[in-house]
């Protein structure tokens, strides 16, 4: 099991999202990813993109205007 | 103005989002590219279909220009959707309604007819146009 990090600041909705998707092919069962992001919809995109592809989030924590979060492959 | 024409889902994650852009203008350009690359990352396939109204976004260089404040930039979008498998389709009256050739256009646009279109999007659960 691998943890991968992806730092996506200063990047506008959608496109978190997309180099997160972008990055997903790459991943194997059970690695991985932690994101650092600050898209204001972030927290609420990550959560309905896990959702919908179906991968699990772990956790998305607000550090001062700084989301981080882990999603599990 | 913005029309959704029809909006529904379905019960797997696998589903097709089309988007027909009518118009060469940002308004027309990047909603479509805003959700589609959305669309796209959560794992629907993408197909955008432009009309002759919408060429002039297609000529080489265009969507790369395209910088509007405060939205992502129209290429990372436009190649967030390519590099997830989404097609770019332009209709085929563009050549005789604008007088315009094949060559005129870039090279990650495919010329198809209407029909090819309606085909191809058969079963598409989200449909919009701008």
């Amino acid at each position: 099991m691998a943890v991968k990090k992806l730092e996506l600041l200063g990047l506008k909705c959608p496109q978190p999202i997309l180099k997160i998707a972008v990055e997903a092919p790459k991943m194997q069962a059970g690695d991985i990813l932690e994101v650092l992001a600050d898209c204001e919809s972030f927290p609420r995109d990550i959560e309905a993109w896990c959702k919908k592809t179906g991968k699990t989030l772990l956790f998305c924590r607000d550090e001062g205007g700084k989301f981080n979060a882990q999603v599990q492959f | 103005m913005i029309n959704i024409l029809q909006t529904s889902k379905k019960g797997d994650n696998m589903a097709k989002a089309a988007f027909v852009i009518n118009g060469a203008e940002n308004k027309n350009i990047i909603p479509a590219l805003v959700l589609g690359s959305a669309s796209a990352a959560s794992g629907d396939t993408v197909y955008l279909f432009f009309t002759p109204g919408s060429a002039e976004l297609l000529k080489p260089g265009k969507i790369e220009s395209l910088k509007p404040k405060g939205y992502p930039e129209a290429i990372e979008l436009w190649n967030g959707i390519k590099n997830l498998g989404g097609k770019f389709y332009l209709c085929e009256l563009v050549l005789d309604v604008k007088d315009m050739k094949k060559e005129d256009f870039r090279d990650d646009v495919e010329l198809v007819g209407a029909t090819t279109f309606i085909a191809e999007i058969e079963g598409a659960q989200t449909t919009f146009a701008f």
